[in-house]
């Protein structure tokens, strides 16, 4: 069923543009959607206890129409984040992205939406319409459970005479307090990820703007009768992404909302304790380590760092931290050393797996090669998380399964195409914005088009290089293309172009 | 061989209809969720009582004079005529309603010396229309003290009952306000 919907997600969006496999970099996005509209909206807000309300109904009522979409931008920004890091959250977990090198991500985030829901909540506080009365006396019965606090902050919201304009100087402190928390901790939560994406593709994000923008015309935001504490409160127009758990508080008790809440939190902060898995890790070695740095540039993880050699004078040479490590290979794939093309020893290297050295991979390869019958062989290379390659083995074609498709290094491409007769070269893997080492498929794509060392030497070989990153459930279209490439080198000889 | 990229100038118009109908579908979603269903907080013919206890509390122990020697062994700045426990009594608060029974519990002075305030808060809802409260507290050394009173709440009236330092105080929106 998900295999199904990522395929239909896959034909409906250009490469890059799915919302679903930019969640994370859509959040920030949506992020600084508020922060740049919440800025505007604050110019025009008046922190009193009457001023606040008619401040806000002036911005939607007196501006032709910007005032209104601004705010509207802010609202729905707002909203939206709240499904992508929901959705954000789900989908890792599904993914079960949650354990090994990326625990760090997983429980920093966690902080990260409370952090988030007090944002938004004290956002509705400002406006002091009947939704932040109702916003306001909940929490107070919600904090009011605690008996740390001397007197229940319930007593602040007793009368209508009793809030004061001060009251609302302390509710911008927080509004501008919290936000810049969470961004902190969002800037926290990306430290142990190399490369990453906070800024979604230039279409996806135009897309996302356009859609918030016809929205807050289509449906302008307003605010609620101004709130009056000495009324009780009848129908209340409910944000259900931030308010979802109020009405519980009400049913319920406020006891066992914290209960809920604070199960959850602690079930997602412990999470990674329940998944811990062994893996392969990366080593160096400093002998064959010339301290080029590209194995540190490519490391999804920011596992590997450069440090002065261990023996050579005045140079430097990377050292892995297995701690972070997930053993994906990247790092490999990077290294210059590797090329079979050297006249010294073939299996020293720098850097490489230590259960499953690229060399190891090599003569596998060159094993397979040898015993393939077929003229104009083809090899395809795909990945544990895509498709399953090896089904498609025949006389004629050659398969193999790394950890990661970053891990596979050009020059062995240049090597099996000139000196082992290989056709035809067929890459496969995760989806291109998708991969599970999260770089493996990008890397790899740049270094196909000389845009990223190590890459592709001879041109020739580089128009034998085809490309499918289409995930799991590909076999149709790897069958569909092998029959192609058959027939094409069929038709024209060794040589494909 | 065979191209495979996809980018947004190669999409056909049914992609295309599929992507506007996904962001259609997804704007509709964050539209109608952030202000829609409404939620019923209270029935509109209900009014609110808020119970409102705030007492600086009342010292169990008696103060007593130092003698001599023991002011001797003090500092000079700790030399009160005076010495007087810090623990506050706890208070006994029962609250009645039309002659039905709406709360009664104790309430301990906050701190860790049960010297802090007596505070509470407690919010019912009732049936608009006259409303005779009976609030009786039980104060430590100032024994039991009973507050009786009928008032009036219209529809959608927040009545507010206080036992501050100063004594009782019922009220409605309409007394407040005027």
């Amino acid at each position: 069923m998900l295999v199904l919907i990522g395929k239909w997600l896959s034909w409906m969006f250009p490469d890059n543009w799915n919302p679903i496999r930019n969640l994370g970099a859509l959040s920030f996005y949506l992020f600084w959607i508020v922060t740049i509209t919440g800025v505007y909206l604050f110019i025009f807000f008046e922190t009193s206890i009457d001023g606040a309300w008619q401040s806000v109904e002036k911005i939607s009522n007196n501006q032709f129409y910007v005032g209104s979409i601004i705010r509207g931008l802010h609202r729905f920004a707002s909203a939206a984040m709240a499904v992508t890091v929901t959705a954000h959250l789900i989908r890792e977990l599904m993914l079960k992205r949650y354990a090994g090198a990326r625990w760090f991500s997983w429980v920093s985030g966690v902080p990260l939406l409370w952090l988030l829901f007090a944002s938004a909540l004290g956002g509705y506080w400002l406006v002091w319409d009947e939704r932040a009365q109702y916003i306001a006396l909940t929490t107070a019965a919600l904090f009011d459970v605690f008996p740390i606090v001397v007197e229940p902050m319930a007593f602040g919201f007793v009368t209508q005479d009793v809030v004061s304009d001060r009251f609302f100087s302390l509710l911008i402190f927080l509004h501008v307090g919290v936000p810049l928390s969470l961004l902190l901790g969002m800037f926290i939560h990306i430290q142990r990820i190399n490369h990453s994406k906070t800024i979604p593709a230039k279409g996806l994000a135009i897309c996302v703007l356009t859609a918030l923008v016809f929205l807050s015309v289509l449906m302008p935001v307003s605010s609620m009768p101004q709130a009056n504490l000495d009324r009780t409160l009848g129908s209340i127009e409910m944000d259900w992404f931030y308010m979802n758990l109020f009405p519980f508080v009400d049913l319920w008790g406020p006891n066992a909302v914290w209960g809920i809440l604070g199960s959850i939190t602690l079930m997602l902060t412990m999470l990674p304790l329940t998944a811990r898995r062994s893996h392969d890790v990366a080593r160096v070695d400093p002998e064959f380590c010339n301290g080029c740095s590209w194995c540190y540039a490519d490391c999804p993880f920011d596992a590997i760092m450069m440090k002065p050699h261990a023996f050579k004078k005045n140079k430097r040479q990377a050292v892995v931290i297995e701690d972070r490590c997930v053993g994906c290979g990247i790092c490999a794939g990077a290294c210059p050393s590797v090329t079979p093309f050297k006249s010294v020893n073939e299996a020293n290297s720098g850097i490489n797996l230590v259960g499953r050295k690229n060399f190891d991979v090599l003569s596998e390869l060159k094993i397979k090669l040898e015993e393939a019958t077929g003229a104009n062989k083809i090899l395809i290379v795909g990945c544990d998380y895509g498709t399953d390659v090896k089904q498609f083995e025949d006389v004629q074609v050659v398969t193999e399964t790394l950890e990661c498709i970053g891990q596979l290094p050009p020059s062995y491409m240049d090597y099996l195409c000139r000196k082992k007769g290989v056709g035809a070269v067929l890459l496969t893997g995760c989806r291109s914005d998708d991969c599970y080492h999260r770089l493996g498929v990008e890397l790899q794509q740049e270094r196909l088009v000389r845009l990223r060392e190590p890459h592709i030497k001879y041109a020739d070989v580089g128009e034998k290089i085809d490309k499918l990153w289409i995930g799991k459930g590909g076999e149709k279209e790897i069958a569909s293309h092998i029959k192609v490439v058959k027939k094409m080198l069929q038709e024209n000889g060794a040589e494909i172009g | 061989m065979q191209k495979l990229a996809n980018t947004f100038y190669e999409q056909k118009w049914p992609q295309l209809v599929a992507h506007a109908s996904f962001y259609l579908c997804i704007g509709l979603f964050i539209g109608y969720f952030s202000s829609s269903p409404v939620y019923e907080h209270a029935d509109s013919q209900t009014a609110e009582l808020k119970l409102v206890v705030r007492h600086s509390g009342i010292l169990v122990g008696q103060c007593r004079t130092p003698g001599d020697a023991e002011l001797k062994k003090l500092p000079p700045n700790m030399r009160a005529p005076e010495i007087c426990p810090r623990e506050k009594s706890s208070m006994l608060v029962s609250l009645m309603v039309n002659g039905d029974a709406f709360y009664s519990g104790v309430i301990n002075p906050a701190g860790l010396h049960r010297d802090g305030v007596l505070a509470l808060y407690k919010r019912f809802t009732l049936r608009a229309g006259q409303i005779s409260v009976r609030l009786v507290i039980e104060n430590g050394k100032d024994g039991i003290q009973v507050f009786e009173e009928v008032i009036e709440a219209i529809p959608a009236d927040v009545l507010v009952l206080e036992y501050r330092d100063a004594g009782f105080h019922l009220s409605n929106a309409a007394q407040r306000e005027a």
